[in-house]
């Protein structure tokens, strides 16, 4: 299953630690957010620019445009129409500014976070994530039971997907149109009887293992 | 078929099959997410199916176990995990426009799925009821009315949660005032209605197959 974009390299990027990356992209993405000035976002971009070309991946930084290019469309114009109409009208020239610079400032963010996607491996983010719900255990969250959790959804991913492919298919051979209840009422019966199975399945394992503190103690 | 309803000795769920129904939910969401759009109806109008999962799995697994599935969808997806709709990855979405739907999402479900337990524990019961007097063809399913009543609970967690926190994240995001933000923000409404009364009659195809899935037992 290649559910991931990792492009390989060995750059400075690419070998950073993941909480300095996700605290990269934490400031970039909170400057682009409640900093809208012209000139920082522009230095943002160029910022994010300069991280793509440090990670020798300089075709991949328009992705997000090639990808989300309606999201950003909707954004710019969403902007422009609150400049014309909104509580402070403005000629449609001057509206025009600030929705160039909404719209650069959600595709820097989208950019941003694309970056630390691409460098770092599938496994690495589901290892940190599992370092996250560790955090997460004061507030009643059960890491061991989380990061399984985790697990059966990436495993399951292929098996729903499958599914909703014979369903379709079932479908089409008996000549009906694949409306949505009639292609997803029989995946959601089949994906309840896996939901079931799953479940036996990691009890006759003993899994979550109970060196967390379970919300039962059930000897199995 | 007629259903029989213990009541007494309810255990609460075992942790490895709480695990199992969140994960699948989940993996079931993230494929909705990805699906390209289906066309409804007469006109073939295309709707995606991200949200009607999202209201599906509060109606299905409950408050609690709904709120944790759709919780596990979205920390997977703003971690980074190609999961989300439109091909975006990470919490780079949360300073886009649908930043604020996205966030929303757990907290509708955990609300949907509270009040259709409520309306579907009620419904079963009256069910039940009808079928002991042998009155039905129909015996034992839950009536009509009782699934109107569970699509209103969709209703309500779209209007209490998706669509106020929608509203709020692109007025923050793209920095819109009100009056434009609502409006944008309306475009979804009719596609909502839709995609509620779908998620209600897929809700009623799988608990006709699994009647104990109406109180909550999986």
């Amino acid at each position: 299953m290649n559910l991931l974009d990792y492009r390989p390299g060995h750059t400075a990027v690419h070998r950073c630690p993941l909480w300095a990356k996700y605290a990269v992209l934490l400031a970039l993405s909170a400057v682009l957010v409640f900093w809208r000035q012209p000139l920082v976002v522009g230095v943002t971009l160029v910022v994010v620019l300069a991280l793509y070309l440090a990670a020798s991946l300089p075709r991949e930084f328009l992705a997000p445009w090639r990808r989300g290019w309606p999201l950003l469309l909707f954004a710019g114009i969403a902007r422009f129409i609150s400049g014309i109409w909104g509580p402070t009208p403005a000629p449609p020239l001057e509206a025009l500014g600030p929705a160039l610079v909404v719209v650069a400032a959600v595709f820097g963010a989208l950019a941003a976070a694309r970056l630390l996607v691409i460098t770092t491996p599938g496994t690495e983010l589901l290892d940190g994530l599992e370092r996250f719900f560790g955090v997460l255990r004061p507030v009643g969250v059960n890491p061991e039971a989380a990061a399984l959790a985790v697990n059966v959804m990436i495993r399951s991913i292929p098996w729903v997907g499958g599914a909703v492919r014979r369903n379709a298919e079932a479908l089409a051979s008996r000549g009906l149109r694949r409306g949505p209840v009639r292609l997803m009422g029989p995946v959601l019966v089949a994906t309840v009887g896996h939901a079931r199975a799953t479940g036996e399945a990691l009890a006759a394992r003993g899994l979550p293992g109970d060196h967390g503190e379970t919300r039962e103690s059930r000897p199995s | 078929m007629s259903q029989s309803v213990p009541v007494a000795g309810r255990k609460p769920l075992a942790v490895p099959a709480q695990v199992a129904l969140a994960g699948v939910f989940a993996a079931l969401i993230a494929v909705c997410a990805m699906l390209p759009p289906i066309p409804v109806g007469g006109f073939g109008v295309p709707i995606t199916l991200q949200t009607f999962a999202v209201m599906l799995t509060g109606l299905i697994l409950g408050a609690r176990l709904g709120f944790l599935s759709v919780a596990l969808y979205v920390v997977v997806g703003l971690v980074g995990l190609p999961v989300l709709s439109g091909f975006n990855a990470g919490f780079g979405v949360l300073a886009g426009p649908s930043g604020g739907y996205l966030l929303a999402f757990p907290f509708a479900a955990a609300l949907t799925g509270a009040l259709s337990t409520l309306v579907l524990k009620r419904g079963q019961a009256a069910a039940a009821q009808r079928a002991a007097r042998g009155a039905d063809v129909a015996a034992g399913r839950i009536g009509f009315g009782w699934w109107a009543l569970v699509w209103l609970s969709a209703m309500v967690g779209s209007f209490v949660f998706i669509h106020p926190m929608g509203i709020g994240g692109m007025m923050l995001a793209l920095d819109l005032d009100l009056p434009t933000a609502l409006a944008a923000d309306m475009v979804f409404w009719p596609g909502d209605v839709i995609k509620n009364l779908l998620a209600t009659a897929v809700a009623a195809t799988v608990i006709r197959a699994f009647p104990a899935l109406a109180l909550r037992r999986f």
